[in-house]
């Protein structure tokens, strides 16, 4: 490996003008607020981007590695690699890279061209996405453009089974359970206009669940045991539009999904009861945006999900559709106000948040404070507190985030 | 009754018609300048570096670094942040236009987003500058009303018309009016007071500029906020004039693209 590392670099250094790194170096640690107790759960240790620039192209590789104090191990990971040309059109890339589309922060739901890292879900941005194998080729017209996608593999989200960790499937079943995808190709495309003081933009995907379903079960009425699991078929309708009132911003996306089973066959065996899935059910974001005195900016958002249609109808109530944005999956229907405040010459940065489900009680409570004294280093501080109904149960998922409730504390050196 | 002999009225109506004729003639020329100034000979575009330091109250400074292209005077402008590291790839887009809004998009490589935002909120600081998007927007003549103030005023060693430019209601400006000092000979700006909507001075802004080729070109500004104890330092480097940059230079997907050397 290292081998054909030192292969490659070499010619490139002949050029090295054109070779240019960044990246970071990110130690942290969590500690819960009941206990005071460190999590058992990898992080980012840092972060490598090595790129290298001829005529209109680009070739781009960014590794990571992720660390655990318990043990003092680190994996590294090749999180994107990537060549993109640049013609007079627009872009076309092809490798292994992250794609990002929706204009709302945090939660998208048209954007599911990648899956999700749950170690990472608290993370914005691109830090939470798993990099897939793809080709985009993006071609922009005067006030329009239009992305095309193609992935030839299917890239499930990274789940979590570990106690530490609050948000995990009540299964996880071995390899065996799960059945292969015959055809992992994927593909998508989008389309954006500009208008005066919107951009308008339809989207379409077509590939499979990011999440397991299961279909078959052992027939043990009144219990059913889930046996096997596939990743359903899912095709998603998206429609995204940011708009601009005088000093309000307006971004909202509304997605379609329509899932079924690809595995689900005829059988005549009666100890087993399979299930023909077919799901339809819609998520939506919802935000406003408002740069207000001393340029603070506030932000409040509605995310929900609603189930339209379930087949077999008497199994709606345990539906769980496997695509869109995580959070919306988890809460139903929740309302988020944020803020983000710089002071003292843009050293300290402030960014309260306030989550509130409004299906059931519960509610999370945020804080992250940047501290940069220096250029390029920030000491990051972060406070999530989840509170629960304890009426609603253990399995109630604001329960199981209260002992999730941490303070992290961290410093990031930038280069 | 007092007896007015008709050479005395005749010396009054003179008066009064040229104290009258006075002052269109400088509302007018007052509009005359700003409008040679706004006409005056500009390269049809320019790239350079830029260093932009911030300072604060206590003389904490922050400092960035950013590549930047402009075309027809700034009507379009690109501009990439290059350091410190952790703002590195960011980059913002501005173009104007006479029969709608500016469009302001922002390039934020943390979340792979071209983000739209909004040219209304004008007061809005440019990453954290003392300079607000109204700042670096140019003018347009027929939103402001102009008086001439001053004809022959020294600024750093300067002779200066000093005119007071008042944004029309219309325009929703953060300022009340500015008081600018443009040089006599070679009609570019050389200093500006700014004035909140409550009449207080709100930024004091210098311009120093060099002669290159043909033109007046700004290679440092220095804009001071009198009311935070704030200032900001651009100092312009590097520069390149008229190199044919053509309108596919600044569309949204040169954003991603961090210019090399």
């Amino acid at each position: 490996m290292i081998r054909y590392f030192l292969l490659f670099i070499i010619p490139i250094s002949i050029t090295f003008s054109q070779l240019h790194f960044s990246g970071f170096v990110n130690p942290s640690q969590m500690y819960g607020l009941k206990n005071g107790d460190t999590f058992n759960l990898p992080f980012r240790f840092g972060e490598l981007e090595a790129g290298y620039s001829f005529t209109n192209s680009e070739f781009k590789i960014i590794g990571a590695a992720e660390h655990r104090w318990t043990n003092m191990t680190t994996d590294f990971e090749i999180r994107e690699a990537y060549w993109i040309w640049y013609p007079s059109f627009g872009d076309i890339s092809i490798g292994k890279q992250i794609h990002a589309w929706g204009y709302a922060d945090a939660s998208n739901p048209t954007d599911n061209i990648n899956a999700y890292d749950y170690y990472y879900l608290f993370l914005t941005g691109i830090d939470r996405k798993i990099g897939s194998y793809s080709a985009s080729i993006r071609y922009y017209g005067e006030n329009w453009q239009v992305q095309g996608i193609i992935q030839t593999e299917h890239q499930p989200n990274r789940l979590v089974f570990e106690d530490d960790f609050p948000i995990q499937p009540p299964i996880n079943p071995p390899s065996s359970a799960i059945d292969d995808i015959d055809d992992e190709l994927e593909f998508g495309f989008r389309t954006q206009f500009s208008f005066d003081n919107s951009d308008l933009s339809i989207s379409y995907f077509h590939g499979h669940e990011r999440m397991l379903s299961a279909y078959t079960f052992n027939n043990s009425l009144p219990y059913l045991t889930p046996i096997q699991f596939e990743y359903r078929k899912s095709d998603i309708l998206g429609i995204d539009m940011v708009n601009l009132f005088g000093d309000f911003i307006f971004r909202n996306e509304i997605a379609f999904f329509t899932t079924k089973s690809d595995k689900y066959h005829s059988s005549a065996d009666i100890s087993i009861l399979m299930f023909n899935w077919t799901g339809k059910y819609i998520q939506y974001v919802s935000q406003v945006e408002y740069t207000g005195f001393s340029d603070i900016l506030i932000a409040a958002q509605f995310l929900g999900n609603h189930t339209i249609e379930v087949k077999p109808t008497f199994m709606e109530d345990f539906f769980q559709g496997g695509m869109g944005t995580p959070f919306a999956n988890i809460f139903e229907n929740a309302f988020l106000i944020s803020a983000a405040i710089d002071l003292f010459n843009n050293m300290l940065e402030i960014k309260p948040l306030i989550l509130v489900n409004l299906e059931d009680k519960g509610y999370m409570t945020g804080c992250e404070l940047n501290y940069s004294p220096i250029d390029n280093w920030i000491l990051e501080t972060t406070l999530n507190n989840f509170v629960g109904d304890d009426e609603l149960g253990d399995n109630y998922i604001f329960n199981q985030l209260e002992d999730f409730s941490h303070i992290k504390i961290g410093i990031k050196y930038s280069f | 009754m007092l007896n007015i002999n008709y050479t005395t009225k005749l010396v009054l109506s003179l008066v009064i018609i040229i104290t009258f004729l006075s002052q269109k003639i400088s509302a007018q020329t007052g509009m005359d300048i700003a409008k040679l100034s706004y006409d005056r000979p500009e390269p049809n575009d320019m790239t350079s570096d830029l260093s932009m330091v911030l300072t604060d109250s206590k003389g904490r400074t922050r400092e960035s670094t950013l590549h930047v292209m402009t075309q027809s005077g700034g009507e379009k402008q690109i501009i990439w942040f290059l350091a410190p590291a952790d703002d590195r790839g960011v980059s913002f887009l501005k173009i104007e236009y006479d029969d709608k809004d500016d469009e302001m998009r922002l390039w934020l490589p943390a979340f792979k987003k071209i983000r739209r935002i909004s040219s209304k909120k004008k007061s809005e600081a440019f990453m954290g500058s003392d300079m607000s998007y109204e700042d670096m927007t140019n003018r347009d003549l027929e939103d402001n009303e102009y008086t001439l103030l001053e004809t022959n005023e020294i600024v750093n060693e300067i002779n200066c018309y000093v005119i007071k430019t008042k944004p029309k209601k219309e325009l929703r400006s953060e300022y009340s009016h500015h008081i600018s000092w443009i040089a006599t000979d070679g009609l570019y700006p050389v200093k500006e007071e700014s004035y909140d909507r409550s009449g207080k001075l709100l930024k004091k802004k210098m311009f120093f500029s060099t002669r290159i080729d043909d033109y007046f070109i700004l290679t440092e500004l220095y804009v001071e906020n009198a009311q935070r104890n704030h200032n900001t330092r651009l100092t312009f480097q590097n520069v390149i004039l008229n190199t044919s940059l053509g309108d596919s230079e600044f569309q949204e997907k040169n954003l991603k693209r961090i210019p090399r050397d």
